[in-house]
Order: structure tokens, then sequence, then C-alpha cells
């Protein structure tokens, strides 16, 4: 009896509640975004998944860039590509502290530009629901806010998002020129 | 634009409407070429049935409005006038118009689309009227058939009648023939291709001599299309067959546009008492397919025969019977033994010799008309190339100079290893100096892709000359020589911008009216020309005019007066030319009118000068204006200087650099309110302390200590102050636009040996 019953339910499976929350999850996916955190001084950043390129730690031969901001800290070489690295700390002046060994550079891509940003450490890859994000407008923050996109509130932590194509844009770059040339 | 089909149907056209706009400038000088408008007319077609297939309906309809109007230029029924050269110009700019939609979305310049095509119509009615009277639709099919055959045969309507209906040809012979009367193919009047009847029978012991038949014919083929045909007659049977003599003659039509000399050169030394070779012109047209297609069997016979030369008409005419006479004789020929030269055609087939049926049959077996065989070489040329983005080129580029820079970095490791293992490290270096050869073969291979023929541009300004000629009631004439001289991609097209301007100012400042020519006694068309050559791993490009010229002295005026000089400087006649290049010295109007020159001349001096060149100007009042651009090959690769300023590596340009020097005391000069001057063998050189430039902290603080680099940029010379010269070489350059931004001060970025990344130094706006 017994016998029967099993060879008549062979093909079905048997789901924990568990175990279908985690599928239904897999669902959620579609509307949010994937994003890489990292940490910079005392907060937590994110930054869209698909902008970043690679990561790798601090280069060796960093060659300064004459007449250029602190923050613009040189330029490298990146397996043929000249590649310039911006220090975020110093961009968003922050304590100059001196870098931990955990300092990496995130490359990401911009309108097909390879640009180096220098972070305290790379935390994470999480997901973000859409509903999870929220404007920036009445949040403190240590980071001048035109280059924040918003915020995301995850279960124990709060992540600001990067405006990264504000950050990097042709027009943000160009000022650097401009504030030499009044110099 | 995702779709790769369209992308590439876009790139096609491109391509088109360049052929396009050369072949309608080509066309207005030359209106009764018939070459030219079956060219137009194909690429017209070709647009049309490019865009039908991607779909882009309204570009294809627009097309076909033109189609027709070249199809009815063709049959004759109207002649390009400059009034049509025009339409179909800006039917050229509606095509770029769709283009652009199609590449970056947004609409079509609906506006410019419609007049086009309204000044089309009118143009159609306008035409429509000297030739056949109202259009009524009668007429028109009745021209049309005659029309569209004249198109292919001209002479033969006559001879051969039986292809068309002959009442039909009857009715309409009237307009038929007034049509002939109107348009004469200059073509057919030139010989721009001419038909030749040649006689090749060669001294039977000709291969003992070393010669070949099969080298002359292959010779004759590259002039033209030459189809052969073979003559059996004195072929021995087999036992009596002696391979090394020639039993075979031919005759052969070659259509060919090159000048009879050099059919005089290949058949020179054959042309004696032992061969009987012989050539002459056949009194056919030549861009007659049908003739061609079966031409090629009768001419020869129907030669031989008459023992003269033949009308190849005539011989068309005689086809039919012939032919079947040839089916006959085939039967018969099994036991007839095989002599007239007729039968030996039709009984090739049948011959045992495996060389020479390999030699007829490839070429009378498939009589091709000339026209399709034309085809079939140029479609057989273009498999011979791909087409690759300028992308990946710039990849490729890049990891070509990236091997560059690994191979020095070898280089390094192998003199480290040589320290601790000497036979390891002989072993490396070895290995290293091996690879070094291919990565140079590698990098000279890429840049060479790279370059495309500055012709392409040079030929865009005949549009540009041509249009403010139209516009402006001057006449103005433009010659171009050297299109074939080859310039690195990116330069040639970022030339594109500054020549515009240069061709523009000569046109509208330097050629004068012709009412003012005539007066100064000059020819009154004006004369432009385009030279472009290669000079010392330069490109040479000047932009000269036969215009009013310069007047130094007022631009040296007008200087003063604009506070640039004061009038009491003395300046060289190449320095006054220099003052033109000021930004903000010739946006006065008063300038332009009096000088005639110069709106913008900083910006097309910039645009030079990113592009590493230089632009010199001279001129002589009265005879007119001489414009210098001299470019480098490649902005890939220069030559480099390497210097160390307060431990940074800093690379110039090795071309900017005269010498470099260590000063002595002495040679120091301060002088208030100019700084400090170094004195090299009487003369006194501006001094920069590049350090202070780049805001470093240098090793040496006075010039007596470190080192001088003297750097020229036109005419400028400049002390830089250095802490030392590290090394010279070879650099790769890569933009710092790439990833960043234009540094001012930074024409680029290089990687050292090292790997480290060394900024190359902008000795135009060091020296400024």
């Amino acid at each position: 009896m017994e016998n029967n019953k099993n060879k008549k339910y062979l093909g079905t499976v048997s789901l924990s509640d568990e175990e279908l929350e985690d599928m239904s999850l897999d669902i959620s996916y579609s509307e949010g975004t994937r994003l890489i955190t990292f940490i910079l001084g005392q907060e937590k950043y994110g930054l869209d998944i698909l902008k970043v390129r690679e990561l790798i730690s601090f280069p060796e031969g960093l060659t300064r860039i004459p007449r250029m901001p602190d923050f613009i800290v040189g330029m490298f070489n990146l397996r043929g590509l000249v590649i310039p690295v911006m220090d975020l700390r110093k961009k968003f002046n922050m304590s100059d502290e001196e870098r931990h060994e955990f300092s990496v550079i995130i490359i990401v891509d911009v309108e097909n530009k390879y640009i180096g940003l220098t972070v305290d450490a790379v935390s994470d890859v999480i997901f973000v629901k859409e509903d999870e994000m929220q404007d920036t407008s009445e949040l403190a923050v240590n980071v001048d806010t035109k280059f924040i996109k918003g915020v995301a509130k995850t279960k124990d932590e709060m992540i600001i998002l990067l405006d990264i194509d504000y950050l990097l844009s042709k027009e943000e770059f160009d000022t650097l020129i401009e504030n030499k040339s009044k110099e | 634009m995702d779709n790769p089909a369209l992308e590439e149907f876009v790139e096609e056209v491109e391509e088109i409407i360049e052929d396009l706009e050369e072949g309608v400038l080509l066309l207005e000088e030359q209106p009764k070429k018939r070459s030219l408008i079956d060219r137009i007319f194909r690429a017209m077609h070709t647009i049309k049935g490019g865009a039908g297939m991607v779909m882009e309906t309204e570009l294809a309809e627009y097309a076909h409005h033109f189609e027709n109007l070249l199809d009815k230029a063709r049959n004759g029924e109207i002649v390009c006038t400059p009034e049509m050269a025009s339409l179909l110009l800006s039917s050229i700019d509606g095509f770029r118009s769709f283009l652009s939609k199609i590449r970056e979305g947004g609409d079509v310049d609906q506006q410019l689309i419609d007049k086009t095509l309204i000044q089309l119509r009118e143009f159609e009615e306008n035409a429509g009227q000297p030739t056949s009277k109202p259009p009524d639709k009668k007429t028109e099919e009745k021209t049309k058939e005659p029309a569209s055959k004249d198109e292919v045969q001209t002479q033969e309507d006559e001879v051969k009648p039986e292809a068309v209906d002959p009442q039909n040809e009857q009715s309409t012979e009237s307009v038929e023939n007034k049509v002939q009367e109107e348009v004469q193919w200059d073509d057919e009047d030139e010989g721009e291709e001419i038909a030749y009847l040649l006689h090749l029978k060669f001294d039977s012991g000709m291969l003992r001599k070393g010669s070949d038949p099969i080298l002359l014919i292959k010779e004759l083929a590259e002039l033209g299309d030459l189809d052969m045909i073979p003559h059996l007659g004195s072929l021995p049977d087999l036992k009596n067959h002696d391979p090394e003599d020639i039993h075979l003659w031919w005759s052969a039509k070659l259509v060919t546009s090159r000048p009879a000399e050099e059919i005089e050169n290949i058949l020179i030394f054959f042309q004696d008492d032992k061969n009987e070779v012989k050539f002459e012109p056949a009194e056919s047209p030549p861009e007659d397919p049908g003739l061609a297609s079966h031409g090629i069997y009768d001419e020869p016979e129907e030669k031989e025969q008459e023992q003269n030369k033949v009308d190849v008409s005539e011989v068309e005419s005689n086809l039919e019977p012939e032919q079947k006479e040839g089916e006959k004789t085939k039967s018969e020929s099994e036991s007839k033994e095989v002599e007239e030269p007729e039968k030996e055609i039709t009984t090739e087939p049948d011959s045992s010799d495996a060389e020479q049926q390999s030699l007829s049959i490839q070429k009378s077996q498939e009589p091709a008309p000339v026209k399709d065989t034309k085809k079939k070489t140029t479609e057989s040329k273009a498999t011979q190339s791909i087409r690759v983005t300028v992308e990946r080129l710039d990849k490729l580029q890049n990891l070509v100079g990236e091997t560059v820079i690994n191979q020095a970095r070898l280089h390094l490791l192998s003199d480290k290893i040589m320290e601790i293992d000497v036979k390891l490290g002989e072993m490396l270096e070895q290995f290293v100096e091996d690879n070094e050869k291919s990565v140079q073969e590698l990098q000279d291979q890429i840049l060479q892709v790279r370059m495309i023929p500055v012709g392409s541009i040079l030929n865009n300004m005949k549009r540009t000359v041509r249009d403010y000629a139209t516009k402006s009631k001057k006449k103005i004439r433009l010659e171009i020589e050297g299109g074939d001289t080859e310039l690195d991609k990116t330069v040639t097209e970022q030339l594109q911008g500054p020549l515009v301007h240069l061709v523009r100012n000569s046109m509208d400042h330097g050629i004068e009216d012709s009412e003012t020519r005539i007066k100064n006694g000059k020819d009154p068309t004006g004369t432009i020309s385009l030279r472009a050559s290669q000079q010392e791993g330069y490109v040479i490009v000047e932009i000269e005019d036969d215009g009013k010229g310069i007047d130094a002295k007022v631009i040296f005026d007008s200087a003063v007066k604009k506070g640039f000089i004061n009038d009491t400087d003395e300046l060289s006649e190449d320095e006054i030319y220099k003052l033109l290049f000021l930004p903000g010295f010739t946006t006065t109007t008063e300038v332009t009118d009096v000088s005639g020159r110069g709106v913008g001349m900083d910006t097309v001096r910039r645009d030079i000068e990113a592009l590493l060149g230089t632009i010199e100007i001279s001129s002589v009042l009265n005879k007119g204006t001489n414009t210098k651009l001299k470019l480098p090959l490649t902005l890939a690769i220069i030559e480099g200087m390497m210097i160390d300023v307060g431990h940074q590596v800093f690379t110039i340009p090795l071309l900017s650099v005269n010498e470099s020097l260590r000063p002595v005391p002495e040679q120091i000069k301060k002088i208030k309110d100019k700084g400090e001057l170094v004195e090299i063998r009487g003369e006194y050189i501006p001094l920069l302390r590049l350090y202070e430039r780049l805001k470093l902290k240098p090793r040496y603080k006075e010039p007596t200590e470190g080192l001088v680099v003297v750097v020229q940029h036109a005419n400028r010379k400049q002390c830089l102050f250095v802490d030392e010269i590290v090394d010279q070489g070879p650099v790769v350059i890569k933009s710092m636009e790439d990833n960043f931004i234009q540094v001012p001060g930074i024409a680029g970025a290089t990687i050292l040996g090292d790997g480290r990344i060394s900024f190359i130094l902008d000795v135009a706006s060091l020296v400024n």
C-alpha cells in the first residue's frame, strides 16, 4: 500500500514554508537595483553594480596630474589604459585619514570612461527594492547632496546612494580646469 | 541603433553618398558623359534597394524619385544642367538627413525633403517641355521603349530590327531620332573606352625562345576586358604534335580605356616578320553588352573570311544565320578534317589538346557582356577587404601599445635576472630581442592599417567650392593634387573642419570676382589648389589660392591698433602673418574687411595644433595666399624625450626639441617685467621654470645646476628648465580625454617602461 502511494507521487516535491519564501524572493528581483556597497568614513555608500567594471587594490605607480586639485590623486596604467583616480574622501572633504590596508579602488564605467574611486573598503553586494529607496532631501549627510541620488534603508542599515553619473560627468570635470585657470 | 543590418545599411549608404556626390560634381563638368550618369544611377538605385530591404520606405521612396530623374537622363530625355546637379546635390543632403535620423533618432528634416521634391517636380516639368510636348501618356510610352533599348544598344537598332516590334519602331522613330540627335554621349565621341581587334599569330618557335603567349595575353587582359578566340586550324594530329611548337593562334577583342600605345608596348617585340601580330580599333561602341556577348564568336571569323576589319555591327546582323551554320558544321565536323575557323570553334570540345581547351573554354564559352565582367571584377575585389569599425582598430592599437610597453618591462626583467644568473639572463635577453622584432612589426602594421588616403576629405571640398561658387557668382576652380597621400584616420577626420575653414577663407576673401580679376589681368576663374604630399615623416597639406593676397602692412597696423603689438616693434613678414592666428585678432569686422582673412583663424590653428601639427601662412599681394599645414603621419606614436622635474617624469615631443644644455651663470639674464632669458649663441630665449609651472618641488633651483631644454613651436623658442634628461625613444600616445578630460598644458599621456604614466607636455601652450 505504501509502496504504491510512493510510486504514485514520485514526481512531487514538498517544500517547507521557508523554502517557499526563498523562492518568492527570487521573483521580486524584477523591481530594484543591485548595489555594491562600500565604506567611506563612518558611512556606507552604494552604487549601481552595473557601473562597476572591477575592483583593484591601490596601484603602486600613480602619477600626479600637474595643477589638479587634491582629490584627483593621479593617473595610473591599468593594462594599457590610462585611468584617473579620484579620492572620494578628499572629494567629500572628509578627514584625511591614512588609507589603511582595506583601501580599494573601484573602477567604474561612466559613459565609456573608466575612472577609479578610492574607498576605505568594499563591503557587500546587496539587492535593494524600489520601495526601500527614498529621496535625500530631508536627510542630513556629510556629503554634498548634489552627488547623492537617494538613500536606501534595509533592515539594519542605511546606505547612501551615490550619483556617480553626476559626480564623474564632463561638466563636473570641466570645473576642475576652470578653477585652475582662475587661480 | 541596435539593428546590425540597419547599421550596415547606413554605413553603406554613407559611402555611396560620397561616390554620388563626386559623381554629380563630375557630371556637372561633363554633362554628357554616359558612364557618369550610369554611375550616379547605380548609386541611387542601390540606396533605393537597400532602403527597401531595411524597411526604410520613406527613404526608398525619396531615392525612387531621383532614380526616375536619372533614368530620364540616362535615356536622353533630360540633359544634365547645373540646376539638375544642384537638385541632385540637395538630394544628397536629404539622404544625409535620413541617415542621421536613422542613426540618432529624431526626425528627418522634412522641410528639406519636401523642398527638394518640389524642386524635382518643377525641374522635371520644365525639362519635359522642350523634348516631348506635354507628356501625355502616349508619347511617354512611345519614348520609353526605344529609349530603354537605346540604353544598351545605340547603333544596333537599325541592324537588328527584329528585336523590336517593327511597327512600334516606326511609329516612335521620329521621337527617337530626335532624342538621339540631342544626346550624343561624349563617351562615345571621346572614345573613352575603345574596342580593339587583335590578331595574334605568333612564330611557332616562340616557346623555344623563352617567350610564352600566355604571358602576353595576361598582360593584355590587364588593360581591359579581353575576349579571346583560339584558332585550332593548324593543330596537327597527335602523331605530329610537337609540344614545343605553338600551333594555335588567336583573335581577340580588347575593350580598354588605355591608349593604344600600351597595347603596342606589350606587342612590340612580336611585330616582326616571323610573327603575325596586329591590332586595330574596332568600330563598335564598347559599352554594348549585346555585341560583346555575341561578338566574340563572330568578329574574328568575319575578319578572317574577309581578310580585313569588319564593322562589328555587321557581324552582329549576321549572327543568326551563322549560328545555324555553326550547328550544321558541328554535325559534320566529325567526318571532316577541321579546317575552317567557324568549325574550329564549335568542335572545340572534341579537341584533344587539354591546354588549349581550358584556355578557350573559359574565355569563349561564357561570353559575358562587357559590363558584367566589370562588375564581377569589382565584386571579387570587394571580398578582398573587410569592414572594421574604428573602435576595434583603436582597441587593437591599444593592445599593441600595451605589448610595446610590456616589451620594455621584459628588458628590465632580463637585466635583473642577468645579475642573478647570467646564463638564464642571456637566454631571456635573446628571447626578448627576438620578440622585439615582432612587436615592432606589429606596431608598424597596425599603424599602416589606420592610414587612409587624404583624398577623401580633399574631394569633399569640391562640394564646398561648388556650392559657394554658385551662390557667390565668383568663378572658382578647385585643383586637387596628391589625394592618395595617406594619413592616420583620426588625423584625416579632424583635418576636415580646418580645411573647410581655410578653403572658405580663400573663396570668400582671397579670390576676387571675375571683373576684378580681369581688370588685374588674371584669369577670370580663380583657382584654389589643394596639395597633399609626404615629406620626412610629415604630411604637408597646402591650400593655395591665386586671389588678392594679404597685405602685411594692413595686418601690422590693425595689430597695433588692437594693442597686440607696438608700432615700434620690428616684425618679419612671417611674424606678421602669425598675428592672424591670435585669438580675438580677427573677429573685428574691420580687419576681416581690410585684410580679408581669418574669421576664426585661431580656431583653425588650435585644431591643427591638437593634431600635433603646425600651420603657416605666406602671401604675395595680388598673387595669392598659401597656407601650409604640417601634420604628423600618425597621432599614435611619437619620438619623445623623457625629462625629470621634481622626481616626476614628463615627456616632450622630440620634434619640438632643438637642443639641451647646462647653462653657465653668465648666460642667464634677468630682465625686469620680462622674466629670465638664456643667451644661447647670441640669441636670447625666455626661460620657463617647469617646476613652477607644474607646481612641483624640484631637485635644483638654479638652471646652472640642472639642464635647459630648448623647445620650439612655430617660430617661437623657449627654454625649459628641468632637473635632468632621463631617456629618449618612441612613446605611444594615450589620450587624456579617453577616460578623463583635456588637461591644459598636457598633450597626452604615455606609459613608460616601468609601467608608470608620464604626461606628454603640450609645447605649444608652454611656449605661448
